[in-house]
Formats: structure tokens, sequence, C-alpha cells
């Protein structure tokens, strides 16, 4: 079975986007999808469309791994859209297991630094829980 | 005076368009696929989730920058994005799928200006093993739709049957010079 269809996983997923949203000053909106772009868990704001960040999030993680490759920059650890009214960044949860990424869209007050902590730290603990799931 | 073209590779998913896009290009093929996790859609390993970039030199100059879109619908941002920047299309349609028929109608909706503008042509994939085994089928599908345009049956592995695919499509650029620049 697919981890994303995992209700016990899923729940785990969503409890942690959860902790990231209220550590990350700023972070309104976050989720796990696979991959090839589909929903396994979100806290979205009520406009965005959890089957859309899903497969955006997909494809700028897949083209900024193509980029990092075709310039050498070595293994990806981020991707950061900083627009006007605020900054979604992307990382990939580690794991051998599933190819699972992090989508997070904070407000354009929040500090940077700050986000990509709090979402470093929800991808390596989710990585870490992953393998009692398989 | 070489002339340089940009191509999409359009389709359903598993219907070639990487293959098509690795067979063709002289240049290592951009590619950004993902662990396919829709086994009920189809058994491939991987599939495409933004896009696929390559690069060929025809025989009288011409440089044809190939692009390649993902195969499903979730993915139609970068349909989108694409087709801004491409001159034509090249659709391919995996005759093997159950639903191929309901495929090039989908398709020649989501890109029907290329078609309305003749700047496509269709290959038809895995006819080997496929269901119609012919462009027949296809073809008609196109004429009752009043599309005058090329449908080849083709393997995406083969150079020499994917290369006929593109120069139909430059031939057809020739005769329908672009409106819109």
């Amino acid at each position: 079975m697919e981890i994303r269809n995992s209700q016990v996983f899923v729940a785990m997923c969503r409890e942690q986007l959860r902790l990231l949203l209220a550590s990350a000053d700023g972070a309104d909106s976050a989720a796990i999808v696979s991959g090839d772009g589909f929903d396994v868990a979100s806290q979205l704001h009520d406009n965005i469309s959890p089957s859309r960040i899903a497969a955006m999030t997909s494809s700028l993680h897949a083209l900024a791994l193509a980029a990092s490759s075709e310039l050498a920059l070595g293994a990806n650890r981020s991707v950061v859209v900083e627009s006007e009214l605020g900054t979604l960044v992307v990382l990939r949860v580690p794991s051998a297991q599933a190819e699972l990424l992090l989508s997070v869209i904070a407000r354009s007050s929040s500090v940077l630094g700050s986000v990509l902590f709090a979402a470093r730290r929800c991808v390596d603990t989710i990585g870490q829980r992953m393998s009692g799931y398989a | 005076m070489p002339k340089e073209y940009v191509v999409l590779f359009a389709g359903p998913m598993g219907a070639g368009k990487t293959t098509a896009i690795s067979t063709l290009s002289e240049t290592p093929v951009v590619r950004t696929e993902a662990v396919n996790t829709d086994r009920g859609r189809h058994e491939k390993a991987s599939t495409t989730v933004a896009l696929d970039y390559g690069e060929i030199t025809l025989d009288q100059g011409d440089k044809v920058r190939l692009y390649g879109v993902p195969g499903q619908e979730r993915f139609d941002f970068m349909w989108r994005i694409l087709r801004e920047r491409a001159l034509g299309v090249v659709l391919l349609i995996d005759d093997a799928s159950a639903s191929a028929m309901a495929d090039l109608d989908t398709y020649l909706t989501a890109f029907g200006d290329f078609f309305a503008q003749s700047r496509a042509v269709v290959g038809i994939t895995r006819a080997d093993v496929g269901v119609q085994r012919s462009a027949d089928p296809y073809q008609s599908r196109l004429d009752e739709r009043g599309l005058a345009l090329p449908v080849f049956v083709a393997d995406a592995r083969d150079r020499t049957q994917m290369l006929t695919l593109l120069s139909a499509l430059i031939v057809l650029f020739e005769l329908n010079p672009p409106t819109k620049e």
C-alpha cells in the first residue's frame, strides 16, 4: 500500500503540520504531498486547493532538482518562492521509503529563516517516523 | 537561414512523451520525474511532473526545442506555461489504452488552438500491442471535427519515425505561419 493511503500516517502528518504552523510565525498553510503531486495531508487556507498545491509543489521540486543537477549544485535542500505578499517553501521529507514533500506558505511579514527552521524540523520528524507505517 | 522552433509533446500518461524526446534529442534530456504512486492509472515506475526538455538540429540547420508536458491533467498549469512558448504540438496517443479515443478528444480540446491553426500532428503509439492497431479511427475522429491533420502510427523509441512526425509538423509551420507573435 502506498503510504499516502495510510490513515494513521496521514493523521500523524496532519498533527506535524499543525505543530509547524503553531511554531513558525507567519506560516499559515502547509501540506505534505507525494513526489508525483498527490495530496497526503494538509492544513490549508480555504482558498487554497489541496490538489492544486500538491501538483504545483511536485513540479516546483522537480524543476529545482533538475536545475541543481544541471548546474552541479549537489543535493537540493529547499525551494523558496519569494513573492510580494508571501513566501512558499518546499522541502523533501528525508526518507528512502517514499518520496514525500512539504510545502509551507507564509505571509510576507514572516522571517524566512524561522519558517525554514520549522519546516526542516517538520520533515525530519516525519522522516524519522515514516518507517513505522510501511 | 536556419530557424528556431519550440515544439510540445503532449498526450496522456504513458503515451511515450519522455521516450520520444529522449529518442530525438541530441543533448542530454532535462527530466523532472517522480516515483509514480498512481499505479491504478498506469503501471510505469516514474512519471513526468513538470517538463522534459531536449534539443535537435534538423538537416537544413533548423533547431527545434522539444518540451514534454506532464500527462496527468492535475498538471495542467504546466500545460498553460509551456503552451505559451510553443509553435506547435506533437500529440501522442497510447493505442494500448482503453481510453485512447477519449484521450484524443481531451487533448484536441486542451490544445485546441494548435489544432485549429493546423500546427499539430498526432502519433499513435504502442499500436503493435494496441486496440485499434491503425491510425484510421483516430484520423476519422479528426475528420469529424473538421481537422485535416496528419495521424501516424509511430514508435516513440524509433528515431526515424519520430523524425517523420517532427518533420511533418515543421512542414505545417511553413504552410501555416504563426499569426500571433
